[in-house]
């Protein structure tokens, strides 16, 4: 698993849920009619998604028919849109019986700015046998992984 | 691993519906039956299913898991899927419901569909929740791991993934910009 915890996460204190909370909030407010994919890439520009990658990574979400050069959405943008609060959320109960028991290595990037206290914790709550590493460097030689790895 | 047929959705208070599993649109890399030389090994290998983020789709997917069905020292069939409202799901199969307990009943019925008893999970961000919620629930053989870095750029990572069951398998590739 990469990149994100079985926690809930909160715009507010979260900087990085934010910044997905507005991309989606930039996307449903886009106006697809009339418009060509060169508009939209504008667009969100204009709202605040500066990363050109970032902008060409959502608006692959949007397709545009051949024969009538319309623009439409290949996702259910409206319906991820609605469910941001549970995409947000993790209901599963603490219930020992839902740990995962099987071994788990947990690497803590170095330099990482998604690993706090507030989410490490619950997560590895929910591990059963869990071998812990956190790691100076931001990058590992292959060497250092595969030694890493010896430990499980 | 224990299979289970409860409905995971049940379990949680965030389904809104009871609704049916979507079948996902999927690829397999490697072309059917695994990128290996011999392919009843990967066919009978355990398969290992990669599950994109928020907004992304399997061909997010396409370099690592074209690597991974090659490079894989125990070879098997690789997947990627297309959660339910992404990629290239139809329309006719959009939900209003998107809890994880509702991705890890999509993806039992994946595995159901295609004859699997288990897999091993690879998934990233969103699709990482979904899988913790299945793994707790329902999954005992896999054991791999990621590695995020910002070496590229904010939005890259580096994926590196390692297999008790098959051995070392090293860097397989990057992706960019998946939420």
């Amino acid at each position: 698993v990469l990149d994100i915890a079985p926690v809930r996460y909160d715009r507010e204190k979260d900087g990085s849920w934010k910044a997905v909370s507005s991309i989606i909030d930039a996307l449903t407010t886009l106006q697809l009619e009339n418009s060509s994919k060169r508009d939209l890439d504008v667009a969100l520009k204009e709202k605040g998604i500066e990363d050109p990658a970032l902008r060409a990574f959502v608006l692959t979400n949007i397709e545009e028919d051949r024969s009538t050069h319309t623009l439409h959405w290949k996702i259910d943008i409206s319906s991820i849109a609605s469910q941001m609060h549970v995409l947000a959320g993790f209901d599963l109960n603490s219930d020992e019986s839902l740990q995962y028991k099987g071994d788990t290595f947990f690497i803590n990037g170095g330099t990482s700015r998604e690993c706090f206290d507030h989410i490490v914790v619950p997560l590895l709550s929910f591990l059963m046998f869990v071998t812990y590493q956190k790691d100076l460097s931001a990058v590992l030689t292959c060497q250092q992984l595969r030694r890493s790895f010896q430990i499980i | 691993m224990k299979r289970r047929s409860l409905s995971l959705s049940s379990m949680y208070s965030t389904s809104v519906d009871s609704t049916v599993a979507v079948p996902l649109k999927y690829i397999e890399f490697g072309g059917a039956g695994g990128g290996g030389d011999d392919d009843d090994d990967s066919v009978q290998n355990t398969p290992v299913i990669l599950m994109h983020g928020l907004l992304g789709s399997k061909r997010n997917f396409s370099s690592i898991g074209t690597a991974l069905s090659r490079q894989l020292k125990k070879k098997r069939r690789v997947f990627a899927v297309d959660l339910r409202n992404h990629g290239d799901n139809d329309a006719s199969n959009w939900k209003s419901s998107m809890s994880y307990g509702d991705m890890a009943d999509d993806l039992l019925h994946f595995l159901d569909l295609n004859g699997m008893e288990k897999a091993v999970l690879v998934a990233h961000s969103m699709g990482g929740k979904g899988e913790v919620i299945f793994n707790c629930n329902i999954v005992r053989l896999f054991v791999c791991a990621l590695l995020q870095s910002y070496v590229f750029s904010s939005c890259t990572s580096l994926f590196f993934v390692i297999s008790r069951e098959g051995g070392w398998v090293g860097c397989v590739g990057y992706c960019t910009c998946s939420i």
